[in-house]
């Protein structure tokens, strides 16, 4: 073994120790986070590794940076295997794959050389972009910007430094290098005036240069934002916002656990370990935060910084929790109750990196975690924040105390009589679920009206829209009228998840004492809490929003039309947060209004879809004020008004009551209506 | 029967109007025996003393004190105990104002004695007085039957209309119990939302505006049309106080105010449901809207479709006519 071979092992040995030792700290980091099962399902992580992660499917949502991302990250994939096999070399030199690989080897070469080409144009364009394209989202402090100008200069170097050592080999030994290795030979007849004797030197010190570097640049990813190259698979893999279970469910919670000092969570220690994880994976690309509304209408919430914030208080708080060496003890759980009584207010997650400010002002739109490329679930935080704040603190913003008031009181969230709740209905033919039940039959269907369809004046006219259409469709449907109340999202959202187990269990009670199997809804946030959240609690129901349920009965041509009808000839879509990402549900409301309007023409605003910006009603946000920057259905509404459409569509009577003032605030006349209003308005006169 | 006490509140040397309403109150409770005024105030006070008297009070107990410049509950109450305790009265009323809230529970508390609030009707049957009071944000009304006395009693504000009589009343000074400068609770500054205005929480009357209105410059017809009335609150919807027209004090809504004066006007309103859920209880709703379509005629009892604009001031020019004449 020669002395350079010896120091190469030294240092191969080192760097390895010390990079597992960096490992098992931060892998022991997680262990203080609340224990969640990420074992199920296998095969749909298995899937999700391969789409998004090897994929690189939501990374490539930004087609320039994402086509640049994947070329080095697919690059680091093959050249992984060149850097393995340049290793090998320092304890074997001359050591080729040519052996094993046989025929396939000069492909594999080609396949380096190119992607070493690829990784270098890709890294000097993510250079450009952040000395001179500076896109808002990637501004971060000095250090931040550092850090990444640091990994990408290594990346750099690395790529340079191996095709140096291949050019240079190429002149020093030309039967070392393979043929196939065409750039490098390319490159060497650039140097050819150098001595055999010097090209060894040169190819001696970029081996060198490049084997440092490696093992440098693995050491240095656990001290940097660029743990994501380790931590990322792994967190696709374990994450849940494409799946398994349900997209966009809050997580259960077990108000009657025995031994629970702690609802939701005010420190790193509170939260489920993937989220923790979660925190390790973030590349601080501040996608999240650039499709946050809140954000981006001037309020002080950033997603991005709140990933970033449990990461920093994680590696406060584990070290204090667990001890930083190997002989450290883990506590058992319940010392950490203890250590959480001894700490300083401030020293915590809650208020000392995350303020009540930036909490309530979430709209739970999911727009963050629709655009993680690395499937981080920001909005897990939140809540799970937001529940600490209500149920231990009963700190919220005092204008959400009528709410949850009228909840308890009235089972809705504005204080209105239950009595008033069927009123829409008079007249109208339409028999209640008791008086059914009286007569010992069951309806087909129940029409959940919800809140906002029974007591607004304006979403009452989708409401019995809607209610025609089922009657001209021959649906036989009933209502719960007067005993129908809100099924307890909006607590649940607000972080009252009391009050939202007491709404939801008597809901559950009630639909299932009357048997009830199929519910159709006007409202997407009740389409999500009765058919994705219920069964946590026991109440499984087939629930349909109506966008859906119309389109089914216009696809079976069960919907009597006019011949031909007036309305918009075009027509802008709104896509609701609750019926888009949180549910899937986008082509068939557009389906709808092809089929119902005349010559119509479905304009699609700047944002849609999945990256539809949201009206700034959710996750509670219809109960509080929005003092802060500007507001977020201001903004909405220019973006839909500016298709230039005749009409604005939406699905949501909570979007509908803010779009319509947002047409108000822009000063323009242009109607907003819900699917079911467009489709009513051509049903066929009755004979 | 014995005497029935009111309460007179007052703010600085002037009375508040829930004073006049404690008499007529007491009065409603009162029959044939007399109803005497406790008045409490900073020297010069006892200038106000006849009003009570025109209201219906015999007499006036005036207690005249620099301590009581500011709002000073223990003071205040323990004078209110004493005078009620030596007085030997069938009832002390105040009125559920932010002063009689703070009040009533102290003086009750003193005497021992039983304690209704927000009461909205006053019966006498023998012994016991039967009160009502709304509960369950005004869904359902409670009936209390307060027996023992004195009962304290506070009624909700505007329950009981002030009467305007000829009568004369004694007016009687008192000292105060101990030094009221030396109270453990010290008011040290008072700040106003709306300078002199009323509040729309409060107000009999509340005219409202909304987007409809164009600009902020444009409210002046509304205050206006609330000035016309003389006893009415200007309010505003969220959109208008987020637009920053108005101060968040003035908005009615789910997240503002919950009104429920005997008037409501809602000039330029459209009645989302968060504005309903403030002051959909009003007695009497009056909308004027240009879009005939606008969910706030459905709640509205009287509905006028136009430009608001020509409306408002034609309806403030009726109203001051109206009262000239009335």
């Amino acid at each position: 073994m020669t002395p350079a071979m010896l120091v190469f092992v030294v240092l191969l040995v080192l760097a390895a120790g010390f990079f597992s030792y960096n490992s098992q700290r931060l892998v022991r980091y997680l262990r203080i986070g609340r224990p969640d099962d990420r074992t199920t399902q296998i095969p749909v992580r298995l899937r999700n590794l391969v789409t998004i992660g090897i994929g690189q499917s939501k990374i490539l949502r930004d087609p320039l940076a994402g086509v640049m991302h994947a070329l080095v990250f697919w690059g680091f994939l093959v050249l992984t295997a060149g850097t393995v096999e340049i290793l090998i070399q320092g304890v074997a030199p001359g050591f080729t794959y040519d052996g094993i690989l046989g025929p396939l080897y000069p492909a594999y070469v080609v396949s380096q050389e190119a992607f070493a080409l690829f990784v270098l144009a890709a890294v000097s364009w993510l250079v450009y972009r952040r000395l001179v394209i500076r896109p808002k989202r990637l501004r971060g402090d000095k250090l931040e910007q550092w850090d990444a100008l640091l990994i990408l200069g290594m990346i750099a170097v690395l790529m340079v430094t191996l095709f140096v050592t291949n050019a240079s080999a190429a002149i020093a030994d030309p039967a070392s290098v393979a043929p196939a290795r065409v750039l490098s030979r390319g490159l060497s007849h650039l140097a050819a005036g150098l001595s055999p004797e010097t090209a060894a030197v040169v190819q001696s010190v970029s081996w060198w240069i490049h084997v440092v570097l490696v093992l440098v640049f693995l050491n240095y990813l656990p001290y940097s934002k660029h743990l994501h190259v380790i931590s990322s698979l792994p967190n696709v893999f374990l994450s849940n916002t494409s799946g398994p279970g349900t997209i966009g469910a809050m997580r259960p919670m077990d108000l009657e656990a025995e031994g629970v000092e702690v609802f939701g969570a005010s420190d790193v220690e509170h939260l489920s370990w993937k989220s923790l994880l979660d925190g390790y994976s973030c590349t601080e690309c501040g996608r999240c935060t650039a499709a946050c509304p809140a954000n981006l209408t001037g309020k002080l919430l950033s997603p991005r910084k709140i990933v970033i914030n449990v990461r920093e208080r994680l590696l406060e708080r584990a070290p204090v929790l667990v001890g930083t060496s190997f002989d450290g003890v883990v506590e058992p759980a319940g010392d950490l109750v203890h250590a959480e009584a001894t700490q300083e207010p401030e020293a915590r997650l809650l208020d000392g990196f995350i303020t009540e400010e930036e909490l309530w002002a979430c709209t739970s739109c999911r727009a963050c975690v629709t655009e993680c490329p690395v499937s981080i679930d920001q909005l897990d935080v939140i809540n799970e924040l937001r529940r600490n704040l209500v149920l231990m603190e009963s700190r919220f913003p005092a204008e959400v105390q009528p709410a949850f008031q009228s909840l308890e009181r009235n089972g809705t969230p504005w204080a209105f009589n239950a009595a008033d709740r069927g009123e829409w209905a008079a007249g109208m033919g339409i028999p209640t679920v008791a008086e059914l039940a009286a007569a010992g039959r069951q309806p087909t269907v129940l029409f959940w009206v919800g809140c906002m369809g029974s007591f607004d004046l304006r979403a009452r006219k989708i409401t019995v829209a809607f209610a025609q259409i089922m009657q001209a469709a021959g649906i036989e449907f009933a209502i719960l009228g007067q005993e129908e109340q809100c099924n307890g999202d909006p607590a649940r959202r607000m972080g009252n998840e009391y009050l939202y187990q007491m709404l939801a269990k008597a809901t559950i009670a009630q639909l299932d004492g009357y048997g009830v199997r199929t519910v159709v809804t006007i409202c997407p946030h009740c389409f999500h809490q009765m058919g994705n959240e219920y069964p946590q609690l026991g109440g499984h129901y087939e629930v349909i929003h109506h966008s859906v349920y119309i389109e089914r009965l216009l696809a079976e041509g069960r919907i009597p039309l006019a011949e031909s009808g007036d309305g918009p000839r075009s027509i802008a879509y709104h896509d609701s947060c609750y019926l888009g990402r949180y549910n899937d549900v986008y082509d068939a409301p557009r389906e709808t209004l092809r089929r119902v309007l005349p010559i119509v023409q479905l304009a699609e605003p700047a944002r849609n879809r999945s990256r539809g910006l949201c009206c700034g009603a959710g996750g509670g946000r219809m109960w509080m004020e929005e003092t802060v920057g500007t507001r977020i259905n201001v903004e909405r509404t220019g973006e839909l008004l500016a298709t230039g459409a005749d009409a604005i569509a939406a699905a949501c009577p909570f979007c509908m009551t803010m779009l319509s003032d947002g047409v108000k605030a822009h000063e323009s006349s242009v109607p907003v209506l819900d699917i079911a209003e467009v489709v009513a308005g051509r049903l066929a006169p009755r004979r | 029967m014995a005497p029935v006490l009111a309460f007179a509140e007052s703010r600085g040397t002037a009375l508040r109007k829930a004073a006049l309403e404690a008499v007529a109150a007491a009065r409603s409770i009162a029959g044939a025996d007399p109803v005497h005024a406790l008045l409490v105030g900073p020297p010069g006070i006892a200038a106000v003393a006849p009003e009570l008297g025109r209201a219906g009070a015999s007499t006036v107990f005036v207690c005249e004190h620099a301590g009581f410049t500011q709002s000073n509950p223990e003071a205040a109450s323990a004078l209110a105990a004493d005078r009620a305790r030596s007085g030997g009265y069938r009832a002390v009323v105040f009125v559920s104002t932010a002063q009689g809230r703070d009040l009533a529970p102290r003086v009750a508390a003193r005497l021992g004695a039983p304690l209704a609030t927000d009461v909205t009707s006053l019966v006498v049957t023998g012994d016991e007085i039967i009160a009502t009071h709304p509960v369950y944000s005004g869904k359902a009304i409670a009936t209390l039957v307060v027996t023992g006395a004195p009962a304290v009693l506070a009624v909700r504000p505007s329950s009981f209309a002030p009467e305007q009589t000829t009568h004369t009343a004694t007016v009687e000074t008192i000292a105060p119990i101990g030094d009221p400068s030396a109270s453990r609770v010290v008011v040290t500054e008072l700040r106003t939302g709306g300078g002199a205005r009323l509040d729309v929480a409060e107000a009999p009357i509340v005219v409202s505006g909304g987007r409809g209105l164009k600009d902020a410059a444009n409210f002046a017809i509304v205050e206006d049309l609330a000035a016309a009335f003389g006893n009415a609150a200007v309010g505003a919807s969220r959109a208008v106080v987020d637009a920053g027209w108005r101060d968040h004090g003035e908005q009615v809504g789910q997240t503002g105010k919950t009104v429920s004066p005997s008037l409501y006007i809602a000039v330029g309103i459209s009645g989302m449901i968060q504005h309903l859920a403030g002051m959909r209880t009003a007695r009497t709703i009056v909308a004027i809207n240009r879009d005939k379509e606008a969910p706030i005629f459905k709640v509205a009892d009287y509905g006028i479709v136009g430009d608001l604009f020509e409306i408002v001031p034609a309806l403030a020019a009726a109203v001051r006519e109206a009262r000239r004449t009335g």
